[in-house]
């Protein structure tokens, strides 16, 4: 059956309104993916400052993107972001960090970064020290 | 001169106010409205602070509205060599 009165789990036994405890395969592969999109437009953000500081001594676009050794950038929050200790790439990540945060009143510390409200708009990045 | 191309792509809805205004602030209409800025260290700031929110592209040139649209537009296979008014 479809539609409204189609037979779900939640439809046939009332308050059926779960979360589960990890995330399914599909979900894990969307939150490698939009980890990957925040790194690109980091890169992106490290690119334009560097061909900014290459065209200020004189190289022109394309040079300064085909350059080799990049301008490190002159903004403190950009340098920061770019340290793996402090904003590590996807492909640096361990799976346990990809998925799961450190939380207090969890056994073990740790729970599903789904469960953590507003999950597919934040960088949940790093743990705390220790953890 | 070189530009960040920035577009929005995703809502803003459930996001705080902090947000919203700095998105508001970089230009951005609804989602996926497009943006080019010069780069500045301020701007490229703003746009780290929405950086899950947004795709950024590092270009040569910046876009008119008109230029943008025309990059929009398909092939009509035909080209309009004459126009005749119809009363």
């Amino acid at each position: 059956m479809f539609g409204a009165f189609r037979t779900t789990n939640s439809l046939l036994s009332g308050l059926l309104w779960k979360v589960p405890w990890r995330l399914s395969a599909p979900q894990k592969r969307r939150q490698r993916q939009r980890l990957r999109d925040v790194d690109n437009v980091i890169k992106q953000l490290t690119l334009g400052l560097h061909v900014m500081r290459s065209q200020a001594k004189g190289l022109t676009f394309e040079e300064s993107m085909a350059a080799k050794k990049m301008y490190k950038p002159r903004s403190e929050a950009m340098r920061l972001i770019n340290k793996p200790s402090l904003f590590p790439k996807e492909n640096q990540m361990s799976s346990k960090d990809k998925y799961t945060v450190f939380s207090k009143n969890d056994n073990g510390y740790r729970k599903g970064v789904h469960k953590v409200p507003k999950w597919t708009k934040l960088s949940l990045r790093r743990n705390p020290k220790f953890f | 001169m070189v530009f960040y191309k920035a577009t929005l792509v995703r809502s803003l809805i459930g996001m705080p106010k902090v947000t919203r205004e700095i998105v508001k602030t970089l230009g951005f209409g609804k989602r996926g409205s497009v943006i080019y800025r010069e780069v500045t260290p301020a701007i490229t700031g703003s746009l780290l602070k929405v950086k899950e929110l947004v795709k950024v592209e590092v270009t040569e040139q910046a876009l008119s509205k008109e230029m943008q649209r025309e990059l929009r537009k398909s092939n009509p296979g035909f080209t309009v060599e004459k126009r005749e008014r119809v009363l």
